[in-house]
């Protein structure tokens, strides 16, 4: 009987949370044989290696999982690292190190402001505003830059972020707090109503929920997360060329989409786009020590993300069914109760909650007949 | 007035359309229409009433030919007629506002004109110029008309519903149906049209089916008026001094046993006058939207207060501009606050709408507890961590004292749409006091025994910091539920019912009448 109650639970939470298991199972196939295949691919430092190279990325992503999850999209990443990179050399070898990271930080707060007043308040669709402000922030580092890339003179900034305290380089500390940050506001109130802004704005609404602030404070922060990778980047490669980041709002995109953010809003947590994104990072890695031609290796991380996402839609599909199943089930008990006792209410609700209310149900129908 | 129909006297002239035992069944036994006899002849105005299903629409859909009848002659200008689509229709004089305007919201008000009435053939050369010429001639018969340049989907409904009707005049028909063509206007621009109407009517080309729910216009509009009755007529007389409201009423309503309500039991709704034994817990002054108000009115703690009225009536915006969910003008205190306009502060106040709309309302992909917990949400600092474990232990009270028939685990979308009402209602009803629910139509499309459960849950809590305020089309919802009832016309209170005073009849007789009849008197 006991044994019978623990299958019941572990198959309640596969109902619930099985959904989420497709990618980080991709994940976990692809590290087991690429660990079988190549004796270098688990080795610490590769990993680290793998870490340290997707941080910029993994910055952004982090932004825009969470605008992502509120339904609205910032295409405009790549154009703040672009004038981001530029601008920030620039400033670094005018003003130093300190106060170029300071102007920094402050002008991602401000483009993602703009953003956020052009979307939120102005009412412009999101992909349309931040294409737009996109091609304005990398016109200007193409401005600034002149025709050529701006190198730093001092060495003080690629030093401090490829410093290693017990062999972890300071960009993968750096992506972990942006991770961790991100984690934390996705757990307040503010991070949870993204989701109810994202699922049903409306009902977000009625619920007295500040759609307008709350839409708004992510894109600050994906502002803030670009500067922030456009800062690592400049300490890759020791300066600014405006082409950086072209690749940038895609890239983040597909990371949350594989890790399973849904694209119309709503859906998906944190975890999910630093699976993705972790996905995405080893697959690069892999097709490498593996010696694979490199042009091959876009054609080849192309197919990756979407048998990734298409592993996620049939997994979501099939859990989602199972769960109607059960639901579908449990309905005669609804007749029975009202048609028997009109009066009498029985509930589930006064079920033990970690059991699930509506395998409860069905019991408490057995118990009935 | 009097003079004016004796001099062009349409009685004496032929009939333009009759329809002779006109049938419309739905299968597999539903009867829209039963053997409805009704001649049409030009020169006069004809006014249709009757309540929600009675068949009015049905009636001018076969007269436009968008339906089809089940059985039955149309007989238009002494001749057989078979309408057999909207454009046969078009093509003999028929034109026609429906409720539902058809207009494309991404063309001018002057395209529309064009666009609509393409009667050159569709290869016809488009000419922007020569359509608003069109418009600016046809435009001067209706009151203060949208410019013909303007994006219809910029337009309200009242203002579409003009460019509907200039669209109709400019086909010159010689009958003219409007479906409640001009609910969305106000007093001043109905009567004024209402005139330009008998106008054009008394020339004595054009014929007017004017579909109506307000008796007071019907009246004053038409040389006829007609009831339907479950797709009966079960009345028809013309308008002359001796015409009855109270028989209009009756013959609405199907009941028989109504009583003349009087001066005695109807209170006019006068603000402030009332003296309560209670302090009122609300109240608002002078709330003002767009189409709504100005509104003033008080309600007590443990008291539930009754709106009625027609959709589109004002009292859905009333509902929502107390929420602080749309701007509005004015004030609204409660316990002794007055009120910031925005939605969150209000809610933080424990001022929450709960409107019948679940789709609207609810996140049916979330679980019931995370839906429970939404309206608590925003009660803390938005940078504080959720309170999961608050959320499941209300969840959980809400489950069993309402007896949701779900766990609150369960996604909400699975659950019945009685159930999803009650998690609605068990929520607000477990904010915290003090409390206002503002129940916006909020037992639309449940069961009876659902509903009867909601309204029990609702009475149980009224107490000493709870106040609540149904906005209801159902005149019985209302006499279930309330001590006291304001009549909602045109967005404004025409009237004001208490206690035993509240009858099905006085509702619809209230509902009905003109801004202007109570106002005057």
């Amino acid at each position: 009987m006991v044994e019978q109650r623990n299958l019941d639970r572990v198959r309640e939470y596969l109902g619930r949370h099985g959904q989420k298991l497709a990618v980080p199972s991709v994940l976990l196939l692809f590290v087991v044989y690429m660990g079988i295949s190549s004796p270098v691919f688990l080795q610490g430092s590769n990993l680290i290696n793998i870490a340290s190279t997707i941080s910029p990325i993994t910055i952004v992503a982090m932004g825009m999982a969470l605008l992502l999850i509120s339904g609205n999209f910032d295409l405009s990443v790549g154009g703040v690292g672009a004038l981001g990179v530029v601008a920030g050399s620039l400033i670094i070898n005018h003003a130093g190190t300190f106060v170029g990271i300071l102007a920094l930080l402050f002008m991602g707060v401000l483009c993602g402001t703009i953003n956020g007043f052009i979307v939120t308040i102005v009412g412009v669709n999101s992909l349309v505003a931040t294409l737009g402000t996109g091609y304005i922030w990398s016109g200007l580092a193409y401005v600034l830059a002149g025709s050529s890339p701006v190198t730093l003179s001092t060495n003080d900034l690629p030093n401090a972020i490829t410093y290693a305290p017990g062999g972890i380089q300071v960009s993968v500390l750096i992506s972990l707090a942006v991770i961790a940050i991100a984690f934390w506001y996705s757990r307040t109130i503010a991070g949870h109503s993204l989701y109810a802004v994202g699922a049903n704005r409306e009902a977000a609404r009625l619920a007295g929920v500040p759609v307008t602030l709350v839409s708004f404070v992510p894109f600050i922060l994906t502002g803030l997360f670009a500067a922030i990778a456009s800062i690592v980047t400049i300490a890759f490669i020791g300066g600014g060329v405006p082409e950086t980041g072209t690749d940038w709002p895609l890239q983040a995109i597909a990371a949350a989409v594989v890790g399973g953010i849904s694209i119309t809003g709503g859906e998906g947590s944190i975890f999910a786009a630093v699976v993705g994104m972790a996905l995405i990072g080893v697959v690069q890695n892999g097709l490498v020590l593996l010696g694979i031609n490199s042009n091959l290796q876009t054609v080849v991380l192309g197919i990756v993300i979407i048998l990734a996402v298409a592993a996620d839609v049939r997994f979501r599909r099939r859990f989602s069914d199972a769960a109607l199943r059960r639901v579908r089930e449990t309905r005669p008990t609804e007749v029975v109760e009202t048609r028997g006792q009109p009066g009498r209410i029985t509930h589930a609700g006064d079920a033990d909650a970690a059991v699930p209310a509506t395998e409860k149900t069905a019991e408490h129908a057995r118990d009935c007949n | 007035m009097s003079d004016d129909r004796t001099a062009c006297s349409p009685a004496n002239s032929a009939p333009l359309l009759s329809l002779v035992d006109v049938t419309k069944v739905y299968p597999p036994q539903f009867y829209a229409l039963r053997e409805v006899n009704l001649t049409l002849r030009s020169g006069e105005i004809v006014t249709l009433l009757g309540a929600n299903g009675a068949g009015k629409s049905t009636l001018a859909k076969i007269l436009t030919g968008a339906e089809t009848l089940t059985s039955g002659t149309l007989r238009w200008d002494g001749r057989d007629l078979k309408v057999a689509s909207p454009a046969a229709a078009k093509r003999i004089g028929i034109g026609i506002v429906f409720q539902e305007l058809n207009l494309l919201p991404n063309l001018t008000a002057a395209e529309n004109l064009v666009l609509g009435n393409s009667q050159g053939g569709v290869l016809r050369a488009f000419s922007a110029a020569a359509a608003e010429r069109v418009y600016e001639r046809y435009s001067a018969l209706v009151p203060d008309p949208p410019k013909p340049q303007v994006l219809l989907r910029s337009l309200g409904v009242g203002e579409r519903q003009k460019v509907a009707i200039i669209r109709a005049l400019a086909q010159r028909p010689r009958l003219l149906i409007l479906d409640e063509g001009t609910s969305s206007w106000n007093l001043t621009e109905r009567q004024q049209f209402q005139e330009v109407l008998k106008r054009l009517a008394h020339q004595g080309y054009l014929a007017i089916l004017y579909i109506t729910h307000f008796i007071d216009d019907a009246i004053n509009v038409g040389d006829r008026v007609v009831v339907l009755r479950d797709g009966t007529k079960v009345y028809e007389s013309q308008t002359d001094a001796r015409i009855s409201h109270i028989e209009i009423i009756r013959a609405i309503s199907g009941e028989l046993s109504s009583t003349q309500p009087t001066r005695s039991t109807l209170r006019e709704h006068k603000p402030h006058a009332r003296q309560s034994r209670s302090m009122p817990i609300l109240t608002v002054e002078d709330l003002a939207t767009g189409s709504v108000g100005p509104l003033r009115f008080t309600v007590s703690a443990g008291e539930c207060v009754g709106f009625y009225g027609y959709p589109g009536c004002g009292a859905t915006e009333a509902l929502e501009a107390i929420a602080g969910l749309i701007t509005h003008r004015g004030v609204v205190r409660w316990n002794n606050i007055r009120l910031k306009r925005n939605a969150t502060h209000r809610l933080r106040h424990g001022v929450i709408l709960c409107s019948g709309d679940r789709p609207r309302q609810v996140i049916s992909s979330w679980p019931l507890y995370l839906n429970v917990g939404l309206p608590r949400l925003f009660k803390r600092s938005m940078f504080l961590p959720v309170p999961t474990r608050e959320f499941v232990r209300t969840a959980d009270a809400v489950v069993k004292k309402f007896g949701v028939k779900g766990g609150i685990w369960t996604r909400l979308g699975a659950l019945s749409g009685g159930n999803q009402q009650k998690v609605i209602v068990g929520s607000a009803l477990e904010l915290g006091r003090p409390l206002l629910i503002l129940g916006d139509d909020l037992t639309r499309g449940i069961d009876a025994v659902a509903r009867l459960e909601i309204h029990r849950i609702m009475k149980m809590t009224l107490g000493e910091d709870v106040a609540v305020i149904v906005w209801s089309t159902d005149p019985s919802e209302i006499r279930e539920l309330c001590s006291r009832v304001y009549i909602f016309a045109q967005g404004c209170i025409v009237s004001e019912l208490v206690g035993e005073g509240i009858t099905t009849d006085r509702l619809e007789y209230l509902a009905r009448t003109r801004v202007g009849h109570s106002a005057a008197a």
